[in-house]
């Protein structure tokens, strides 16, 4: 199993795209990190002390639908390029191998997402006291949303190997996963059926992070609650991508 | 190769031996996708050190079979088995079986050396093996590239590279001279030659049929996903001579009077001719009873072509 997980990494590690990708989402999210330190005005803070730090953590939180994308492609590129054939001659045991990638992509993600994370308090702590305020964060609120970010990182890329492994043409995986994500939960929650909006994938990101006690939206759910239901979409989507490519011919 | 109705009895002797399984074994192998039947009861068995074709028309059935055998498509019904056990219960899969089933099928934006590197770190083989590869196939000076500008050839050459990763005791190939420049068809026949010699049996599918003549011992031939035939190349191609091919500036008139003596004689190019029911002797006692000078008088064979066309009603595409 170990020498299939150092397989997937140095995988993530060699192809352009996944390199092109987690870099854009980086570095979109380090730039709005900047550009919210710059400009947004912290003179009345109506969410508390820990506004501004907060704010860095919520434009950080932005890469988290990266390693969502990292978790898909994990899986969808070895389909889209065929190699897939190839890599189950290596192993031909595909719970073991999606399991692997489920391994690489977590690591990878929780990785990139707490770096982002701390890029970007390093960027608000640098640049705030410039313009009179500061994060407003202690060492023990640092760790709680580094720790936020890290899991939340790792998990969204479990839900982009779940929903990959359930859905192999990268494209509709992608587009599909964005669209419900971006617009057709927010759409279904917040007009449709509001009471489902605690349990929202958005809702559990959004506590996880804690950037919900900033955005308005009841943080009384919390960081491990928020976590959790986080862990259980991802455990509930890997178990069905598991069914999926176990069962599913590889005819290209 | 064995045909599926030979069980191995035999002498008495035999049934106190049991025997050691084949390299490869399919057992009434039969896939349906759908309304759409692509293998139907399809079995055959591939000896030690030997090279089997895998010959049948376009959709006949041979990917799905080669797939199958490899544990990529769950047969509807029968087995697939490769050293007595279905392959992805193979303990150590890389070093059993090595496969060529779609050209360039690796990630366009990887660097060739580094695809046979994921390869080789989940298979526990040390990257000097890569390097071997990588020269044994003569891509070394490609092997920094990304595969995505690679040509076909290439990728041929890189997919034949990740099959040899694991010096495995089998191979099975899905046209692999597809691609390949003359001289690296030659350099694949020797290479396949030289590891059949050594005692590993190949699989290989292949709609070039003169390739398949030259490489194997044997062929397997399908159309519509059933076994047409199962024989050694000799034995397919020995259905008797077609007839004797004669040339020459007197060419004609000898057909003319090979024709006035009952003999079919047919024009083939220009000023050569194509005699049937006549033995070369009896062409001679014309030749020599009408004085005619000739420059050639060659039986002809049956090839692996014609034998293919008849098989399979000439659906070749």
């Amino acid at each position: 199993m170990t020498r299939q997980i150092r397989s997937e990494l140095l995988k993530l590690r060699t192809a352009r795209s996944f390199i092109v990708m987690v870099g854009l989402g980086v570095g979109l999210a380090v730039l709005i990190s900047v550009v919210t330190a710059l400009k947004a005005d912290y003179s009345h803070l109506s969410h508390g002390p820990s506004e501004p730090g907060i704010d860095q953590i919520s434009t950080a939180s932005l890469v988290v639908f990266f390693t969502l994308m990292l978790g898909v492609l994990t899986v969808t590129t070895e389909y889209r390029h065929g190699s897939i054939a190839s890599t189950l001659l290596v192993e031909p045991n595909r719970r073991r191998l999606l399991a692997a990638k489920l391994v690489a992509a977590c690591a990878v993600g929780a990785l990139v997402a707490i770096l982002t994370g701390g890029i970007c308090l390093a960027l608000g702590a640098a640049i705030l006291p410039g313009r009179g305020f500061s994060l407003g964060l202690d060492g023990k609120l640092v760790a709680e949303l580094l720790a936020g970010m890290a899991i939340a990182g790792a998990l969204m890329a479990a839900i982009g190997v779940g929903i990959g492994a359930m859905i192999r043409k990268q494209t509709a995986a992608v587009v599909g996963i964005l669209v419900y994500l971006l617009l057709l939960e927010p759409l279904v929650t917040s007009v449709a059926i509001k009471s489902l909006d605690r349990f929202s994938i958005g809702n559990a990101l959004a506590q996880l992070t804690s950037t919900a006690r900033v955005n308005g939206l009841d943080h009384a759910f919390g960081q491990v609650t928020g976590g959790l239901l986080l862990a259980g979409y991802a455990v509930v989507l890997v178990l069905a991508g598991a069914i999926v490519i176990q069962t599913r011919d590889v005819t290209d | 190769m064995r045909s599926s109705t030979d069980d191995g009895s035999g002498p008495a002797a035999v049934a106190t031996v049991p025997r050691l399984p084949d390299p490869i074994e399919i057992h009434d192998l039969t896939k349906r996708y759908g309304s759409t039947l692509a293998v139907e009861a399809l079995s055959f068995r591939v000896a030690e050190g030997r090279i089997v074709g895998f010959l049948g028309p376009n959709g006949a059935g041979k990917t799905t079979t080669l797939r199958s055998l490899l544990g990529l498509i769950k047969p509807t019904s029968g087995r697939t088995l490769i050293e007595g056990r279905p392959f992805v219960e193979a303990e150590e899969p890389v070093r059993t079986v090595g496969a060529v089933l779609e050209v360039g099928a690796a990630h366009p934006g990887r660097s060739g050396r580094n695809h046979l590197r994921t390869l080789a770190l989940a298979s526990g083989i040390p990257f000097s093996r890569v390097e071997e590869v990588l020269e044994m196939v003569d891509l070394e000076s490609a092997a920094e590239r990304r595969v995505g500008g690679y040509s076909l050839g290439m990728k041929q050459r890189l997919g034949l590279a990740a099959a040899l990763l694991g010096e495995p005791r089998i191979l099975v190939l899905d046209e692999p001279a597809n691609g390949l420049d003359p001289a690296g068809i030659r350099w694949l026949r020797d290479l396949l030659r030289s590891l059949a010699n050594g005692g590993r049996s190949i699989l290989i599918s292949s709609h070039v049929l003169a390739e398949v003549a030259a490489i194997a011992d044997e062929a397997v031939v399908i159309n519509h996903g059933r076994s047409v035939t199962q024989a050694s190349i000799a034995e397919l191609t020995s259905g008797g001579a077609i007839g004797l091919r004669i040339a020459g500036p007197d060419a004609a008139a000898l057909a003319e009077a090979l024709r006035s003596e009952g003999a079919t004689v047919e024009a083939a190019d220009s000023g050569t001719f194509v005699v049937a029911g006549k033995t070369g002797e009896e062409i001679g006692r014309v030749v020599a009873a009408k004085g005619l000078v000739i420059s050639e008088l060659a039986p002809i064979s049956r090839s692996l072509e014609d034998v293919f066309l008849e098989l399979t009603g000439g659906e070749s595409k």
